[in-house]
């Protein structure tokens, strides 16, 4: 069964390019630019991974990682933090995601990154 | 402070000329006795009346103008007032005693009163002096530049300047009332550094800045600049000095926010070419056109030399003031060192020469270092010709991997050397052939300073520079 990512992002070019990416290696991507009702978004994407950008309009990253962790059906899911920020690394760990990725980064990394959120 | 002498300094003729109008004051009273009771010969009320000139002359002018009115009376008694002993000698030796005796007695008097006089003017020296210390403190009071409090050992503050009853909402009725106290104006979270301010106050006497902030009574918030010190002449009082830096605060706040938009602004487009680009070079791979994979590659370095100005625009930004935060892990500094060759030009891609080394482990931010390996590089090909050959090795020295990177270019003067890692300095003959903010040397400085090494440079004019900087050594990778 195909493995299924959600990413969230407010900018289209990097919805794109993450879809090109996991499109091509046979992954079920699934793409929001607004993420502000997230649990029925996973509700009805059922995804295996969920990539969320740090910054977004009218929503708190940490708010919804919150929401997904505290939510029963969701918590299990494990979550990548993707931001500009010097330290996302340690953001991520303080708002309850499973790991980070530091923009801007080589699509090696990303798939790196994937590969081993997936295995959590 | 020690005075040589004592009273008014004046011209030594002016002196003279003082001492002679005294003595002769006193000759002509002297005379006028002399006529009116009929006395021949000197007696202790003829001595007596030339002691005032003395005292007069040395009070007014010092020990100098004393001993010339001492020697002009001397003299005076001498010739007007004692007979004429015989025609071989002027003075009877009787008299010559007391002429003697009226000198010392005169020289004598003179240094008392010049100490009396040194004495006083001392006093009023230094009342002059705390006059003008407190005149000046005053303006600086009443200036309102900044807050001025005086508080009392047991942390009341007692009285401000209206800088101060501005700054925290208080009236100076309620300071006279000594109701308000540090603890009320300082914010809560600063009671412990408040605490350490008395403790410094009594063994240094006075305080280095802390940085708190003040309550206002409407409760709003100011960031001050704090200093305190214990006066010379209250040791039961403090002195402290309040600057308000709120709005400073703020422009570092917004500074922050700046840095963060540019940052997402900067990386976001960034991420998105470098990922069109290697998506572009993966669909290419098996294709024949080597045009197409050469200038994808070409576009790709120049991407990565512009992720590395963000990175070091966005390094900058960081490093003043407050620490650089490393994203640390075990690396190999070897490939540390591949992938900042990898992310050279590739029209300077040939000029490197480096032997592989052996896996030398340490702990460190791979962004960051390979960004201070960048710099070096990069300062390498820069500064000298376009084939020469710029080489990097690393070696093991006592639990210390020392990286060095070496060029034959044109070098650096003795005068620049100790400069050329401070922020925004550039070499003055450099600035108009060559480009650059003069910032990558002082980033790659504080990022090896922030691992835990260090860096220095050696170099001749005409021949090159070595730039080698040291990190600690992994024993046991974790």
């Amino acid at each position: 069964m195909k493995k299924r990512i959600l990413m969230c992002d407010d900018d289209e070019g990097i919805l794109d390019v993450v879809n090109l990416v996991f499109a091509e290696q046979g992954y079920d991507v699934y793409i929001r630019s607004q993420c502000k009702d997230i649990i029925s978004i996973v509700e009805e994407v059922r995804p295996d991974a969920i990539l969320l950008d740090l910054w977004m309009p009218d929503v708190s990253t940490a708010e919804l990682v919150h929401t997904l962790k505290k939510h029963k059906k969701t918590s299990a899911i494990p979550i990548s933090i993707i931001s500009a920020h010097q330290d996302v690394q340690a953001i991520a760990r303080q708002i309850g995601a499973d790991t980070s990725l530091q923009k801007p980064f080589n699509i090696s990394e990303l798939e790196k990154m994937v590969v081993k959120l997936l295995k959590k | 402070m020690r005075y040589v002498g004592s009273g008014k300094k004046q011209h030594p003729l002016y002196s003279c000329m003082v001492a002679a109008v005294f003595v002769l004051i006193v000759f002509f009273i002297r005379l006028f006795f002399q006529e009116v009771q009929g006395v021949e010969s000197v007696n202790d009320m003829g001595t007596v009346l030339f002691v005032i000139p003395i005292i007069l002359a040395s009070l007014y002018a010092g020990l100098t103008l004393g001993v010339l009115v001492t020697v002009l009376s001397t003299v005076i008694i001498w010739v007007f007032f004692l007979p004429v002993y015989s025609d071989f000698a002027f003075v009877s030796p009787t008299h010559t005693y007391i002429l003697v005796a009226f000198f010392v007695q005169g020289v004598f008097i003179s240094m008392i009163c010049d100490t009396v006089n040194i004495a006083f003017d001392l006093e009023r020296r230094s009342k002059e002096e705390l006059g003008r210390s407190e005149r000046r403190f005053l303006a600086l009071y009443k200036s309102n530049l900044i807050a001025i409090i005086y508080a009392n050992q047991k942390g009341q503050i007692l009285s401000g300047n209206d800088m101060f009853t501005r700054m925290v909402g208080y009236t100076h009725q309620q300071l006279a009332e000594g109701t308000v106290t540090w603890k009320t104006v300082v914010s809560p979270e600063y009671t412990d550094d408040i605490d350490g301010v008395y403790d410094e106050l009594n063994t240094k006497g006075m305080t280095n800045h802390l940085h708190c902030d003040f309550l206002r009574s409407d409760g709003a918030r100011i960031s001050v600049i704090l200093g305190t010190v214990i006066p010379d002449y209250r040791q039961d009082r403090i002195v402290g000095f309040a600057l308000d830096v709120t709005e400073e605060k703020k422009m570092g706040l917004r500074k922050e926010e700046f840095t963060r938009v540019v940052s997402h602004e900067l990386k976001t487009p960034l991420t998105v070419v470098t990922g069109y680009m290697q998506l572009l070079e993966r669909m290419t791979e098996n294709q024949p056109d080597h045009k197409i994979k050469t200038i994808l590659h070409k576009t790709n370095t120049y991407i990565n030399r512009i992720n590395h100005l963000v990175l070091n625009l966005l390094t900058i930004s960081k490093i003043k003031g407050d620490k650089l935060l490393l994203d640390l892990k075990t690396l190999n500094i070897c490939d540390i060192i591949q992938e900042a060759i990898d992310s050279t030009p590739s029209n300077h891609s040939g000029r490197i020469k480096f032997e592989p080394c052996a896996a030398q482990f340490i702990y460190g931010d791979r962004h960051k270092l390979t960004g201070a390996i960048i710099n070096l590089l990069d300062n390498a090909y820069k500064y000298s010709a376009p084939t020469s050959e710029v080489s990097i090795e690393a070696t093991l020295h006592e639990g210390m991997i020392h990286v060095c990177v070496q060029d034959v270019g044109i070098g650096i003067g003795p005068s620049d050397l100790s400069k050329i890692f401070d922020r925004f300095h550039r070499v003055e003959q450099h600035t108009v052939n060559y480009s650059g903010f003069g910032i990558g040397l002082y980033i790659t400085r504080e990022i090896i300073r922030e691992h835990g090494g260090e860096i220095w440079v050696e170099s001749v004019i005409g021949q090159g520079s070595k730039f080698t900087f040291t990190l600690p050594i992994l024993s046991v990778p974790l």
